[in-house]
């Protein structure tokens, strides 16, 4: 795949079920009359971070919660893994291997964060002993504390800061054994150090062979983490590309204009 | 048979709108699922027994007592107790359960233990003595003219405006200085009032009232859950509606159904299930946005 | 696979080990200790009762089982349940028919009962899916309504199922055989009134046991923490990779079951198969009272459930003891039954709402911490949400959904 064509093949570009770990294919969704997804084709590649950038509103969000399952997309495919996994249930789609952070997570308030990333790593199964023997408990641990919460594990979400709820989402994500995370909008409100932190999980995991893709409305604090990015506007890719490309596109820049800084 | 039935089905519906507008009101505004509002049915019933079985009064002065005291246990249940759990709903839930049986249970152990009379059969007589026809007609002109009254009250008084307000939002209602407690006192001696009123009519018609008049057929207290739900939760016109399609569906069934007697009080209920089941916002309910 | 289990080796061999250990009594903490006593106590309650008040304690085991089964699934995932006795009359019902007009042995019956009652929670679990908060609390609240109804429709003859009906409003005609009894279609054949209550208590008890690990066990593996979970959010769930729908299904099915089976041992020792044993006096009271019983022990615990029956046990016998005349209305106190009891039932819900279990742990352990001269733990886990507080929440969510309300 060549990244410097034009834009037109850009736009009308469609992909086959094995082109990349996850594709989706002329996506639509629209809600009453409204196209918050108009015929997006995206293919992510296995191992890569890939950035999915677009303004406020631009339907990031719906593209995410079509392809992740949390409602059916009005029209298109979306293949995982060359499989056609179109409108098949959260969580059926977390146990294909696709996981995903919320923007607007809500931790179980009732346990500790250990507790928490323990709920992700229960069987889906009725009867079982799993967990009896501590092991899924050490296992949560070991995942909490690879994100930054080893000094927090018996504190209740609502006593981390935003940067530790962040973190215990990533940490839940995690637990699910994922081969792509999908993380929405990771360094909202977070200072630069705490940035840094985060991403430095994220390389180390995309380092175990993890695919990751980057929501966010701009590309602040990901430059250094991002391989390629994909920008969108009203439902629709409108650039593609490494971080410098993305940055001097026109339509980009355009898109962008009096708004948010790329 | 059919024009006796559907005119029948037509005043009985009217008082099943009545019965359940109360129902309504403290869902719309308050949240509250009030599953004291079969207490209230059974006590108005036991009051206008009071007042005329017990006293010799005549029977209008026990409708009024009726409703007076509907109206006072309504007023009474949210100034002692759902004032001080408004923010806990499931705590409210089972507590106006639990306010329910205890008025239930009160009328059966003081109808029993004190009146000496058959807590399962108190004699309440119509309101028109002379015929039934009368009667219904009576009941079927009333409600209306309750109902009416009402629906002018909500929509065209400060007051009533001020409920709509409140039943949209308590924050934004309280900004522009509704008091939203006092609205919530009005609605539940509104609901009380209707409710006890609605319980002497139907005891009357029905040959007597009963401790457990609200939960059996033709269940006013199911029945309300029920009419309300057809008419979307919290709508005065819906529950209009639902009580009518509920009324026609029941004295049709009930008269044209082979054994149709024996299913008074079911087939309401099953129409319900399924309703449930297809649509379950209901026919006026609110969308939730996407 | 991104993440490697830390642990190699022989993982069932572990949890074989583990299992082994919390039953170890040795091993117990102190709150776990003092359960198991109770439960020694409750065996040994033969010892000290004489055969009457053994009687009369014994339905007071079977609330216990009522409000566990109401515990599994509205106490653990949420889903308020507001017409439980369904289960239990139908347990009891379903076994007794099957006993006494189609001959079937006593242990088919009870069988059978359990797993009609566990489709019957199937049948409800189902809408359950699909219907929020108050919409499913009219379901569940007709269930029995419908029941009862059925009772009184088929009380001459319900073809094929049931050939000499169902009774009406005063129970089946004949009290089914007993698994410990005088009479000869008696499981364990008896003589002398004394070994017969014996009999019927330790059945009973059986049967509690069964019933208490059952809900044990399920709520204390991986299932519970789903179930709370789904209390609390389900998207939660949903993107950790479970299923709510199966789990909230089962937990449906697990108490119908457990509710069910609860019904039919209540017919098989020594109690009578009527509306007003299996549904309450007032047709839906059992389900409300099982409810204030699990609520005052304390929600999503089991060991609430059980602690909450016997509180509402004791109090319905202390007001009947009271039989000191009320002054003005000439009646004696013991004839307000049950106007104090749910009197108090109803202030407990106002002060107490966590209920009286989780409070009782939470004070223990102060002053355990205190007598020990450790640092007294905080007396409420800041922000962290109680069952009843979640449950609250979730239901006020869909509430709001419903009637579009705009508080957030």
């Amino acid at each position: 795949m060549s990244t410097d064509s034009g834009r037109a093949e850009v736009e009308n570009r469609s992909y086959g079920p094995d082109d990349g770990i996850l594709v989706a294919n002329d996506l639509r969704k629209e809600f009453g009359g409204l196209v918050a997804v108009d015929d997006l084709s995206f293919a992510v590649q296995e191992g890569e971070i890939l950035g999915f950038i677009g303004p406020n509103g631009a339907g990031k969000s719906t593209t995410f919660n079509s392809v992740t399952g949390t409602y059916p997309p009005t029209d298109g495919t979306v293949y995982f893994k060359g499989e056609d996994v179109t409108g098949i249930p959260a969580h059926e789609m977390v146990k294909k291997g696709m996981a995903r952070t919320f923007q607007e997570f809500a931790p179980l308030e009732d346990r500790t964060v250990v507790k928490n990333i323990e709920l992700a790593l229960a069987p889906d199964e009725l009867f079982t002993l799993a967990g009896v023997g501590g092991e899924s408990e050490a296992l949560a641990t070991e995942i909490a504390k690879r994100v930054g919460l080893g000094d927090v594990l018996d504190q209740t979400p609502s006593e981390l800061p935003h940067a530790g709820m962040l973190k215990l989402e990533l940490g839940r994500a995690i637990a699910t054994q994922p081969d792509v995370m999908l993380v929405d909008e990771p360094f909202a409100g977070l200072s630069g150090k705490e940035v840094q932190e985060l991403s430095e999980v994220m390389e180390s995991l995309r380092q175990h062979g993890m695919t990751l893709i980057v929501v966010d409305h701009n590309m602040r604090g990901l430059l250094n983490l991002i391989d390629r990015a994909f920008v969108i506007q009203f439902g629709s890719k409108i650039a593609e590309g490494d971080p410098d490309e993305i940055k001097n596109d026109p339509k980009v820049q355009e898109a962008y204009l009096g708004g948010d800084e790329i | 048979m059919v024009l006796d039935t559907i005119l029948s089905a037509t005043f009985i519906s009217a008082l099943y709108a009545v019965i359940a507008i109360g129902f309504t009101l403290i869902f719309g505004v308050g949240g509250i699922l009030n599953f004291a509002h079969g207490g209230f049915i059974t006590l108005g019933a036991f009051s206008a027994y009071i007042a005329s079985g017990y006293f010799g009064l005549p029977i209008f002065v026990g409708l009024l007592a009726g409703t007076l005291v509907g109206a006072a246990v309504g007023g009474a249940t949210y100034m002692g107790v759902i004032r001080y759990v408004r923010t806990r709903p499931v705590t409210i839930l089972i507590l106006t359960f639990v306010i329910g049986f205890f008025m239930m249970y009160f009328v059966r152990v003081f109808g029993r233990e004190i009146l000496k009379i058959d807590p399962l059969n108190i004699p309440v007589d119509p309101v028109i003595g002379s015929s039934s026809f009368g009667n219904d007609v009576f009941i079927f002109a009333t409600s209306w003219l309750l109902i009416g009254a009402l629906f002018y009250f909500v929509n065209y008084t400060r007051t009533g405006r001020a409920i709509i307000a409140v039943s949209m939002s308590d924050k934004g209602a309280s900004l522009v200085g509704i008091d939203s407690e006092r609205i919530n006192l009005i609605t539940w001696v509104l609901a009380g009032a209707f409710a006890g009123y609605a319980g002497v009519l139907l005891a009357g018609s029905l040959g007597g009232g009963s401790w457990l008049m609200s939960i059996e057929p033709p269940a006013p207290l199911v029945l309300s859950f029920a009419i309300v739900i057809l008419g979307g939760l919290g709508s005065i016109k819906g529950s209009v509606v639902g009580a009518y399609i509920i009324g026609f569906f029941e004295t049709f069934t009930v008269t044209f159904a082979p054994g149709g007697s024996q299913l008074a009080g079911i087939s309401s209920l099953v129409l319900l299930l399924v309703f449930l089941l297809v649509k379950p916002e209901g026919l006026f309910g609110r969308e939730a946005a996407e | 696979m991104a993440t490697k289990t830390p642990f190699e080796g022989n993982t069932k061999e572990r949890r074989r080990e583990a299992v082994k250990e919390k039953l170890q009594f040795s091993e117990l903490t102190l709150r776990h200790r003092i359960g198991v006593y109770a439960i020694v106590l409750l065996g040994l309650f033969p010892v000290f009762l004489t055969p009457l008040e053994l009687d009369a304690f014994r339905p007071v085991l079977f609330f216990m089982m009522f409000a566990m089964s109401w515990d599994v699934v509205s106490g653990y995932t949420g889903q308020l349940s507001f017409g439980h006795a369904f289960f239990f009359a139908i347990g009891g019902y379903g076994s007794a028919v099957v006993t006494t007009q189609h001959g079937l042995p006593v242990i088919v019956g009870i069988v059978l009962a359990t797993v009609v009652a566990a489709l019957g929670g199937l049948l409800i679990g189902i809408p359950a899916l699909r219907l929020e908060g108050p919409y499913l609390s009219l379901v569940t609240l007709i269930a029995p309504l419908l029941l009862y109804q059925t009772f009184i429709l088929f009380s001459e003859n319900l073809p094929l199922f049931a050939p000499q009906g169902l009774g009406g409003t005063g129970g089946l005609p004949t009290q089914p055989p007993q698994i410990v009894g005088f009479a000869q279609d008696a499981l364990v054949t008896v003589s002398g009134n004394m070994s017969w209550a014996l009999g019927r208590y330790y059945t009973a008890f059986a049967a509690f046991l069964i019933v208490l690990s059952v809900c044990y066990a399920v709520t204390r593996s991986s299932a519970g923490t789903v179930f709370t979970a789904i209390r609390e959010d389900e998207n939660a769930v949903r993107s950790s990779g479970l299923n709510p729908a199966k789990f909230k299904i089962f937990a449906f099915v697990l108490a119908g079951a457990v509710g069910g089976f609860a019904g039919a041992m209540f017919v098989h020792a020594g109690g009578f198969p009527n509306t007003e044993n299996l549904l309450g006096p007032g047709r839906i009271d059992l389900s409300i009272q099982v409810i204030i019983m699990a609520i005052i022990g304390g929600m999503g615990t089991i060991v609430g459930a059980v602690a909450g029956a016997l509180l509402f046990a004791l109090t319905t016998e202390v007001v009947n003891a009271l039989t000191f005349t009320i002054p003005l209305l000439g009646i004696e106190f013991a004839a307000l039954d049950p106007l104090p009891t749910f009197l108090l039932a109803m202030l407990v819900l106002v002060y107490l709402p966590d209920g009286v279990v989780p409070e009782a742990i939470r004070r223990g352990r102060r002053m355990r911490a205190r007598y020990r001269g450790e640092e007294v733990p905080e007396p409420e886990p800041t922000g962290g949400n109680s069952p009843v507080q979640s449950t609250i929440q979730k239901y006020r969510e869909e509430i709001n959904d419903i009637i579009g309300r705009d508080n957030q």
